[in-house]
């Protein structure tokens, strides 16, 4: 009987696509799952403002927000597999099943492309008593539960970044949830807490500006836009595998084939088109490409580094 | 005095290409229709426009994004006044006196009041955003969670002053309110709370279906109920627009309202919305009048729409100087700002002074367009109500189910919108006040995270809220606030309650003739 | 009609709901870091509910009720229930006839039931509104909107 419906499915689906041959012939809708304005957002506005150029159709942003991102993959992922929605997917989406929010992984997508990873840094008010990560992190080890250090949200990339510092090097923080990277900002610029866990990206203009000081970025290698900012290793604490906030492009299971390929092609000359790059560079966001195989392989061992870090943190459901 | 050259400086620049004026109309003008049309707010007005202004050089692009920003805001009170039905939550407090009005035939007269005060309170905002941006950045700074959390309390005892006829009915809407908040996922433990396994319940209530619900589909509700029993409303015609006068005595609490309007917006995370409940309850809590409030007083008019206003050019501050937005829509504009090349922060200001003033200067500009545009079309707003109700009422239904589902292309919002719609309506038979539970839809979130985000940096000693000054004087300031509402609460039962017995004996004398 | 028994009868919902808020919201304690954890603000409020509402019930009983609320009008309490039912297919026939068709199909409907004589009119509004709705919202804002399945790309 399934085998039957799903046979009408497919007999139907083939009628619909064979009806409007040509792909894509109207515009293409690109689901992201945080609010207008925020990070996010503003990459997929400036990815999709090439659309035109390379697709030969506009490219649509919508925002469909709520749930931690939940809300909006959830839709990328049952949305009509035509090829005319595209998701962005998110570091959440490593999280949602270890921590029980929801049963939906990157298996359940089709995978276009990785676009960005960001890593974690640590930065302090300017003024400062703690002027490198070794100071911060032997204050940390003889005060336990003192310093406050505030990061992006519960369960967020840059709260497991730190929480796993945290835990591996044996340093009690007192660990500050805000909702975001913006009021993070602010708490540390007010004083209202010591260190502030967020992507580098975001500390970008006030470490230009003299106003904050990055001990350290949690990656494997130096940021170029901060040639000056040590790696973890570097500064004397070592982490084997970082967790990494990333982006990426995803589509529903069970679009045509030749359409997954046309927009593959299609994404990544949007990608690499010079205006996005200038752009990227500009804001100070790492680009890192990976098709769709290693797109998920990244995504596989990011789930196994991730399990002992929110086991730490109390947050492993399973 | 060197921030005023530069301003003239930037008037010029926007004066010697007449395109920039033309973008500002057009702005403003699509503003209004996004404003007024409930579900679509300047949030999403900006955020949809921003791929119109790729093609144009970036001051005006950016200066039509601020002209749908301030006449989004303004839109929405024209739906809030003539329909009940708020277009962006910010007009929530303005239909509390401005429907009264419409129901008295003049809804001409409350538009008129509305896009005067929008000018004024939108014009101080602007002028407090170009004069004294850095200072007040600095300033709120200082604002930490016990700070937010004192604001957000502060903020709560507005319910007194909107809570209708019952206290005790408006504090139990409040509470329900705040439990509604409570849904979905918590940033700050990584908790799921009352979800139910439902994916949709994890992103919590959303505000917009949930303004829908409790204005616009309980209002349609209650008119096709009362179809064949109220007759329809006309607005008067003739000279519609609020008098010389009338506006000269509103002008106090037009200025009042706009700098705190500004004030409010200032702060991170407290947007129009709130400004304009807390300029409401203050008007009400001073006014000399105060009976008439809830029943079509002018100032009940004046006040959230000056300070809603005020609020869009203190949103503005943290933005631009920290690029950190103030509420949701600067959100999007700040994304539109980095789009385009400019990145806010501390180093817009050393680096990018071309570009800072002409938004200050745009702003006030949008302002007066917005004046224009306003009264020009009060005439034709307030004729909208003469419609047949039973074309209108259709037309408004449909309007509130996709305005429901365009927030976030939901079709669950739209079912959460009509439920909860059902429950305003039963509500507001049973005497239960529904603009509680939106103050605390607004509120709820901003209190209870950051009431637990101090108790972790305090290590659960709540002496934090206390001891810090700022979060002490807010508390203090929010005791004040309950005790003198309180009091002016009492004094109107009392008051009415004397005009119900005078009615009574009069009649009952009229009977015995 | 007295609003006592209402109120007496609301009364007791929000304290039994309150008392449940309470008991489901207590699977959430020890889940944060501190003891203020994700419990705590929905039981403060439960309780806080529950005193509400029991000064409710008391309130009432003491005769200090609001007098003054209306009367329930039956003819018009089904209309409105009509009115949501129809609202509801109209939704749900939205993903079938997709947006356009059951707009303008709904707004007829709505207006035939609430009384609009004139066929004319109906006709016109229905189209004209669906029309204006369904271009902004699909033409100029973008949005997306359920297609059905008489869709042809345009």
């Amino acid at each position: 009987m399934k085998k039957l419906l799903s046979l009408c499915a497919a007999a139907l689906f083939a009628f619909s696509s064979a009806a409007s041959a040509d792909f894509p012939e109207k515009d293409i809708t690109l689901i992201v799952p945080w609010s207008a304005g925020g990070g996010t957002d503003t990459i997929a506005r400036a990815l999709a403002k090439s659309g035109k150029k390379h697709l030969g159709v506009n490219v649509n942003v919508v925002n469909k927000t709520g749930g931690g991102g939940v809300v909006g993959m959830s839709a990328a992922k049952t949305a009509r597999p035509d090829g005319y929605s595209v998701g962005m997917i998110t570091f959440g989406l490593s999280t949602y099943k270890l921590m029980g929010l929801s049963d939906m992984t990157y298996r359940d997508f089709e995978l276009l492309q990785l676009l960005n990873q960001s890593s974690a840094a640590l930065s302090v008010a300017a003024d400062s008593q703690f002027k490198t990560l070794d100071d911060l992190m032997k204050y940390a080890k003889e005060n336990p539960g003192i310093v406050t250090l505030g990061h992006t949200g519960a369960g967020g990339a840059w709260h497991l970044s730190a929480a796993s510092l945290g835990v591996l090097q044996e340093a009690k923080f007192n660990y500050i949830p805000f909702d975001g990277g913006a009021p993070t900002r602010t708490a540390l610029l007010g004083g209202h807490v010591t260190v502030a866990a967020t992507g580098i990206d975001e500390v970008k203009q006030l470490s230009e500006a003299g106003q904050v000081n990055i001990l350290a970025v949690n990656a494997l290698e130096r940021h170029p836009a901060f040639p000056d900012t040590p790696t973890l290793e570097e500064a004397g604490y070592k982490l084997d595998a970082p967790v990494l906030d990333w982006r990426g492009l995803a589509l529903p299971k069970g679009v045509p084939e030749d359409r997954v390929k046309f927009l593959e092609a299609g994404f990544k000359k949007m990608f690499d088109d010079p205006e996005f790059v200038e752009f990227t560079k500009g804001v100070g966001l790492m680009l890192v490409y990976k098709d769709a195989a290693g797109f998920g392989e990244f995504l596989g061992s990011m789930e196994e580094a991730l399990k002992p870090t929110l086991d730490a943190v109390g947050l492993l459901k399973e | 005095m060197e921030s005023i050259v530069l301003l003239l400086g930037a008037f010029q620049t926007i004066f010697s290409d007449p395109f920039s004026l033309l973008f500002i109309l057009i702005g403003v003008t699509a503003g209004i229709m996004v404003g007024c049309l409930p579900g679509l707010t300047a949030t999403m007005g900006c955020a949809l426009l921003i791929p119109f202004t790729f093609s144009m050089p970036p001051i005006q692009g950016l200066l039509m994004l601020m002209g749908i920003f301030t006449g989004g805001i303004y839109g929405g009170s024209i739906s809030g006044i003539l329909i009940r039905t708020p277009g962006t939550p910010a007009a929530a407090a303005t239909l509390i006196d401005g429907y009264p009005l419409s129901q008295q035939g003049e809804a001409g007269k409350a538009i008129g009041i509305a896009t005067i005060a929008s000018f004024v309170g939108g014009a101080i905002g602007a002028l407090i955003m170009a004069l004294l941006a850095p200072q007040i950045a600095q300033f709120g700074l200082r604002f930490g969670p016990p700070e937010f959390f004192a604001l957000a309390i502060f903020g709560l005892t507005m319910i007194i002053s909107i809570s209708g006829e019952s206290l005790l009915k408006g504090v139990i809407a409040a509470l329900f309110g705040l439990l509604i908040t409570t849904i979905g996922f918590d940033p700050l433990s990584g908790v799921p709370r009352f979800t139910f396994g439902s994916e949709n319940l994890l992103g919590g209530v959303t505000f917009i279906p949930a303004l829908i619900g409790l204005f616009g589909f309980a209002q349609v509700f209650r008119n096709i109920e009362k179809m064949e029993i109220v007759p329809q409303v006309k607005s008067k015609v003739g000279k519609i627009l609020p008098s010389f006068k009338e506006v000269k005595s509103l002008l106090p609490t037009m200025f009042k309202s706009g700098g705190m309007g500004a004030m409010t917006g200032s702060v991170p995370g407290l947007g129009a919305d709130v400004a304009a409940f807390v300029a409401y309850g203050e008007a009400k809590r001073t006014s000399k009048q105060p009976e008439k409030f809830g029943k079509g007083a002018l100032e009940g008019v004046a006040a959230p729409e000056s300070a809603n206003n005020g609020a869009t050019g203190g949103a503005m501050i943290p933005m631009l100087t920290l690029g950190v937005p103030g509420d949701a829509v600067t959100a999007v504009l700040l994304g539109a700002l980095t789009i385009h090349g400019f990145q806010p922060g501390p180093l817009l200001f050393r680096d990018h002074l071309d570009i800072v003033y002409p938004i200050f200067a745009g702003m006030i500009l949008c302002q007066v367009v917005l004046l224009f545009v306003g009264l020009g079309g009060a005439r034709l707003f307030a004729k909208l109500i003469n419609i047949d109700i039973k074309v209108l009422t259709p037309v408004i239904f449909l309007l509130c189910i996709v305005g429901s589902y365009s927030m976030r292309f939901s079709f669950f919002d739209v079912w959460l919108a009509m439920g909860i719609g059902v429950l305003a309506y039963f509500m507001g038979q049973a005497k239960f006040p529904v603009s509680p539970i939106l103050l605390a839809l607004i509120l709820g979130p901003m209190a209870e995270q950051n009431m637990r985000r101090s108790l972790m940096l305090s290590q659960d000693d709540p002496s934090i809220f206390f001891t810090r000054p700022i979060s002490a004087i807010f508390l203090i300031l929010a005791v004040l606030m309950a005790i003198t509402s309180y009091r002016k609460f009492k004094k109107l039962r009392a008051i009415e309650q004397q005009i119900a017995e005078d009615i009574a004996e009069s009649s009952s004398a009229e009977s015995q003739k | 009609m007295d609003s006592k028994r209402i109120d007496i009868g609301i009364g007791i919902i929000l304290c039994l709901l309150s008392v449940a808020i309470y008991l489901y919201a207590e699977q959430y304690a020890g889940r944060g870091v501190n003891s203020y954890g994700p419990n705590f603000f929905p039981q403060a409020l439960s309780f806080m509910l529950f005193l509400a509402a029991v000064g409710l019930i008391i309130q009432a009983l003491r005769g200090k009720a609001l007098k003054n609320l209306e009367a329930m009008n039956k003819p018009g309490l089904l209309r409105t229930a009509v009115t949501l039912l129809i609202a509801t297919a109209y939704v749900l026939l939205m993903n079938v006839l997709g947006f356009y068709l059951a707009t303008g199909l709904f707004l007829f409907v709505v207006m035939t039931y609430l009384g609009q004589k004139k066929l004319w009119i109906r006709v016109l509004v229905s189209v004209l509104v669906a029309t204006a709705v369904y271009s902004l919202f699909h033409y100029f804002l973008k949005i997306p909107l359920p297609e059905g399945i008489f869709y042809t790309p345009v």
